[in-house]
């Protein structure tokens, strides 16, 4: 029916020297993803090496919510929910892996009058889920590694990365225009706002 | 000055022709100096028309023309402009075409700008002589006129 | 609404439409003082005293702009008489007026009978006239809105109205607020911002009309104390109950941040009006040694990290309430009556590659009086915790999970023995392990053997309470079932203050990886099959000498098919000889990696029983198959996004649960949750709940919360908001649990938000996003959280008062 087992991944050439790095430098979703992308053939590059492709996470979010509660209205059933937002970026600026979001969660109980063990639970689960993430994230990164990549009947010199969509694209190189011409020091005006700014409430920090 | 008016008048011009009786006006070329005490102007052509030998009437063109006179509060009061009519016996100087009145609280530009010496009254545009401009220096900005403006 | 307003719906028309010969006014009002005066006009005539400018006269001085017809200006003294469609424009404001007379040298002006609008601000409306020095300014019979003149939808009406742009603040004095045509509010003084600028000042009072508290009036106030700390204070009346003081001190530094917030109650008259609910249960038995926690009531919340390098950081979340009947009398929302315990935790922790530490410590409090602290969690005074994993050699990886903890117990009920119920003892678990994880592209094994030795010290009721345990089990229980009397000697032969178990833990995790490219509707996928084993074999060892500290059984889930321990903690290894057998499919679109569709189903194969339980003689998994389960989650596109899971159990052929969860993002705000929850013997719930924006204007939310066990709703919600360029008015009607007797509360908010003066009326934002997740994007993660800190799952204890 189809499947054959799975063949070696090659990371696109073109991706050159990676660096993983995330907002939050705690987590250590960044390390794991950065080992298991080394595993798999891709070069670590310097942290400071601003040419090196990027893999960023740029948002990570743990939620802790119940999402039943009992006839008494007290909470017996919570959801773990692990969302985060990444994107592969070359040192120039296209896009390998458009940004996107992958949310896990999981589910478990613990009843009011017997919730010993929650704790335990939930620390298991934020270990699982950190595993999951990583998997999942890596997976998508194969997925559109390995149809750029691997294209069969290629003829030797793999394809170049086909751009993301388009939009995003469009804008990049709009803003490296930009920038060029302004690093050339002629007067370009800054796109002059379309909707006078909306000026905003007072800012209290909750 | 109001006293410069009794101050002698002495003209001198690198040309003149025509004589120094009333019928018809000399026309002094070739760069002109009007001095009559704090009064100073200079142009490139004058046009000057007499009556009973005194100088009633010049009437000022080229190169722009450059008036400087000192006020009687002391403060000087520099003018430039293309065309310069100044009228002795009425003492009205009427200014045109790119006017430039410059004083130390401030300076005034316009197409054409009248001037009575005797009243200090100054009228300016109007009838389509294009705008006046004028800019006031604030009172504590230091002794020179800010450049420019207007 | 707390983010900035939405003036998306506002129509592109200005107040005073911008004047066309006016430069954009640059620098501040400060540096007008030393700006040269410009004046240009058709005409000039006069003195120098007083000279005449006629004809499309235009003054510039700075930032300030003045054309009229004619002005009179008098150089000297800068004194100026503008006559004729005067216009005049700073930084602050653009205004078009009939006359305006002034000084220049003291920046002193009066306009008369004018039109203005603000210019860094929404604000427009007119005077009878205004007074402006330098930065303030007084409108005098004046009017401000920020409604666009053609939609006057509010407008405040005031004897007087003072702007200071520099402060940013208008003062409106004796104002009546109009919305429509209707006088809705009189105000002797209101404070406004006229900018974006934090400062101290009075923010939006909270007003709402409840049964339970009456006329109830919340004000709070912003203090702006400095760049990195700043505080909100609550004061609140509540006509029934009496004052109360909440407050909020929030701090940053360069190393962390935290915040302490809290709210105090001298006297609360609520449980003097309705005793019986505070010293009986709910079936009216009196409650031993229950008060009526009348005075200081209050709860305190502490949040604070502090970063001692990039991997040693500090926490600290400790959380204090006054009375086991504060969450319900001060909460009005189902999510704030959800919590039955507050948890305190501080600690010490450190992280690197390879490795994690902690040293911590935790407190439970009991915030529900229908539970009695006995089912509260151990403390954990103190626990210290250990990860640490190194690959060595080319193949194998090694490493040891530890953790050393003292338990004791908030609650100090003594049993007729004299013993305490809930004894304390500590615990040290140590679980070294090597594996050998070996991958290649298609497959990976990893097989891994662990050794757990746990030990422990407990104190003697413990020791006593768990050899008594051991003991009736053994003895018995006769055929009527009352337990048979234990032979003597045997509690003490029994007894053990230090057991220790040791045991070793392999097991085999191992999988293979099938794919193939595929077309469906024109776009490529990855189509992925991964079928998996994982082998655990675990000797049995007799674990009813151990207490339950912090153990219990864990969920039964898609993961427990592959953990090594059937329960949550270490009081309990489960012994094992199980093989489980599942298969995961996925569908990954090849364009942009996105998972559109992941299937899969799996089972454990006991091939031996498994005898560990948790209390002594309690029920034993037999040997044969355990229960189906299957995972499917599908997302067809960024829109929708549904889970669901079902576990069917062939041996006793019933389902143990059915769970379903569908999510569809309508436009930019809309979003729409339906889901179903069936767990055996425990609930079968159904939560429907929605945003729909009907257009620009209308949308409606709702929610249905029902529980099928119980028979009823636990939340019903029905609302509607009409939202214009500068008012937004909410109705929300709502039916929720209020309290722990099953009794449902009805309550109407209402809420006018006049967009940039402020909103009157409860704060519905924040009731509905608990309910209806996504009813803000925000808690979509589609941007960067706002409210959870990364790294930790946030569950404090948040009563929406």
């Amino acid at each position: 029916c189809g499947f054959h087992l799975r063949d070696a991944l090659k990371l696109p050439v073109g991706l050159g020297p990676l660096k993983v790095v995330s907002v939050d430098s705690r987590s250590p979703l960044a390390d794991t993803l950065a080992q298991a992308l080394t595993r798999a053939g891709a070069v670590p590059a310097e942290p400071r090496d601003s040419k090196a492709t990027v893999l960023q996470v740029l948002a990570e979010r743990w939620g802790d919510t119940p999402i039943a509660v009992d006839s008494f209205g007290r909470s017996q059933e919570y959801s773990l929910r692990y969302a985060v937002i990444f994107e592969l970026r070359k040192g120039d600026g296209t896009v390998v892996v458009p940004k996107q979001t992958v949310e896990l969660s999981r589910d478990y109980i613990s009843i009011p009058d017997n919730s010993a063990g929650t704790e335990g639970e939930r620390e298991i689960l934020m270990r699982e889920l950190r595993r999951e993430m990583a998997a999942s994230v890596l997976r998508r990164i194969e997925a559109v590694a390995r149809r750029s990549g691997g294209v069969e009947g290629d003829s030797g010199e793999p394809s170049a990365i086909p751009d993301g969509p388009v939009a995003a694209d469009a804008a990049k190189a709009a803003l490296k225009a930009l920038e060029a011409m302004e690093a050339e020091g002629n007067d370009v005006a800054p796109p002059a706002d379309p909707e006078p700014t909306p000026p905003p409430e007072p800012k209290t920090p909750r | 000055r109001s006293s410069d008016r009794n101050q002698p008048m002495d003209i001198d011009a690198g040309a003149t022709s025509g004589t120094l009786d009333d019928r018809q006006p000399t026309v002094l070329s070739g760069g002109v100096t009007i001095k009559q005490g704090t009064l100073h102007i200079e142009a490139g052509q004058a046009t000057v028309s007499t009556r009973g030998g005194d100088p009633v009437r010049a009437v000022l063109t080229g190169g722009p023309v450059r008036l400087r006179q000192q006020m009687d509060d002391g403060t000087q009061m520099n003018a430039v402009a293309n065309k310069v009519d100044y009228d002795l016996t009425t003492e009205i100087v009427v200014f045109t075409d790119t006017v430039r009145i410059q004083q130390p609280r401030g300076s005034l530009s316009g197409e054409r700008v009248v001037y009575n010496m005797r009243t200090g009254q100054v009228n300016s545009g109007g009838e389509g002589n294009g705008r006046v401009k004028m800019r006031i220096v604030p009172r504590n900005a230091g002794t020179t006129p800010a450049p420019g403006g207007g | 609404a707390d983010d900035n307003d939405d003036w998306g719906l506002c129509p592109i028309e200005d107040a005073v439409p911008t004047f066309g010969d006016a430069p954009d006014p640059v620098g501040t009002p400060e540096q007008r003082i030393e700006q040269p005066t410009d004046i240009a006009g058709d005409a000039l005539a006069g003195q120098k005293e007083d000279a005449v400018f006629q004809g499309n006269v235009a003054l510039n001085r700075g930032d300030q702009f003045l054309g009229t017809d004619k002005l009179t200006f008098n150089q000297d003294t800068g004194k100026y008489v503008a006559e004729g469609n005067v216009r005049y424009q700073d930084s602050g404001m653009r205004i078009v007026a009939n006359r305006a007379s002034g000084d220049q040298n003291t920046d002193e002006h009066q306009i008369e009978d004018l039109r203005y609008q603000l210019t860094e601000r929404r604000g427009n409306g007119g005077a009878e006239r205004i007074e402006l020095k330098g930065k303030q300014g007084a409108l005098l019979g004046s009017t401000y809105s920020t409604c666009p003149p053609s939609q006057r939808a509010w407008e405040l009406r005031a004897h007087r109205i003072d702007i200071d742009t520099e402060e940013g603040m208008g003062v409106a004095r004796n104002a009546v607020l109009r919305v429509g045509k209707v006088p809705v509010l009189y105000v002797p003084w209101l404070m406004f911002p006229i900018d974006d600028r934090r400062r101290t000042g009075l923010l939006y009072p909270a007003i709402a009309l409840s049964g339970r508290n009456g006329f109830d009036w919340k004000q709070p106030i912003y203090l702006n104390l400095a760049p990195n700390y700043d505080a909100t204070l609550n004061p609140r009346y509540m006509s029934k109950r009496g004052a109360m003081l909440g407050g909020e001190f929030r701090w940053l530094y360069p190393q962390g941040n935290g915040l302490v917030s809290g709210n105090w109650m001298p006297d609360d008259k609520l449980p003097e009006n309705d005793p019986d609910r505070y010293l009986n249960r709910p079936d009216g038995s009196p409650r031993p040694g229950a008060t009526l926690p009348g005075s200081n009531r209050g709860q305190v919340l502490i949040r604070a990290s502090h970063n001692f390098s990039r991997s040693w950081y500090a926490r600290a979340n400790l959380g204090w309430i006054s009375d086991t009947h504060y969450l319900e009398d001060f909460s009005n929302s189902l999510y704030g009556i959800s919590n039955y315990s507050v948890q305190s935790s501080v600690g010490l922790y450190g992280r690197g590659r390879g490795w994690d530490l902690g040293l911590m410590a935790d407190h439970q409090r009991l915030t529900d009086y229908t539970l009695t602290e006995e089912s509260l969690r151990y403390n954990r005074l103190p626990r210290a915790y250990a990860n640490w994993t190194r690959t060595f050699g080319r193949w194998f990886e090694t490493g040891i999970n530890a953790e050393a903890v003292r338990f004791q117990h908030t609650s100090d009920l003594r049993n007729a023995a004299g013993f305490e119920v809930k004894g304390e003892g500590s615990r040290v678990d140590l679980k070294p392990y090597i594996s050998m994880p070996l991958e290649g592209a298609a497959w990976f094994i990893n097989p891994k053997l662990a050794w757990r030795y746990t030990a422990y010290q407990l104190d003697r009721g413990l020791a006593t309470q768990l050899a008594q345990q051991q003991a009736q089990v053994i003895a018995g229980r006769a055929a009527n079932g009352r337990p048979n009397p234990i032979p003597a000697g045997l509690v003490d032969s029994l007894y053990d203050d230090a057991p220790v178990r040791s045991l070793p833990i392999s097991s085999l995790d191992a999988g293979l990886f099938f794919d193939r490219h595929t077309q469906i509707r024109g776009d490529s996928y990855l189509h992925t099959l991964e079928p998996r084993l994982y082998y655990l074999n675990v000797p049995y060892e007799n674990q009813d000498d151990q207490p339950l500290f912090d153990t219990n059984d864990m969920t039964f889930s898609w993961g427990q098919l592959f953990r090594d321990n059937r329960y949550t903690g270490a009081d309990r290894q489960t012994d094992a000889e199980q093989l489980t057998l599942a298969v995961t499919s996925r569908l990954i679109s090849e364009s942009d990696g996105r998972e559109r569709l992941a299937a899969s189903l799996g089972q454990i194969h006991y091939l031996e029983d498994s005898r560990v339980t948790t209390a002594p003689g309690g029920q034993i998994i037999e040997k044969g198959k355990s229960a189906w389960v299957a995972e499917v989650s599908v997302s067809p596109s960024d829109r929708w996004n549904i889970a669901a899971t079902y576990q069917w159990d062939p041996k006793f052929r019933r389902q143990d649960l059915a769970s379903l969860r569908a999510r569809y993002l309508i436009g930019e705000a809309g979003v729409v949750n339906l889901s179903y929850r069936y767990r055996r013997d425990l609930t079968e719930q159904a939560d429907f709940s929605f945003l729909y924006p009907i257009n620009q204007n209308w949308s409606v939310v709702g929610r249905h919360y029902y529980s099928m066990l119980d028979h009823k709703p636990l939340e019903t919600i029905a609302g509607v908001q009409w939202e214009s360029c500068c008012l937004a008015v909410r109705l929300v009607g709502r039916r929720y649990l209020r309290n722990r007797t099953g009794e449902l509360n009805n309550s109407l908010q209402v809420e006018f938000e006049l967009k940039g003066l402020g909103s009157a009326g409860q704060n519905t934002e924040r009731v509905l996003r608990r309910a209806i997740l996504g009813y803000d994007r925000d808690d979509l993660y589609l941007v960067p959280p706002s409210s959870v800190t990364a790294g930790e799952a946030d569950n404090s204890p948040d009563p929406t008062l």
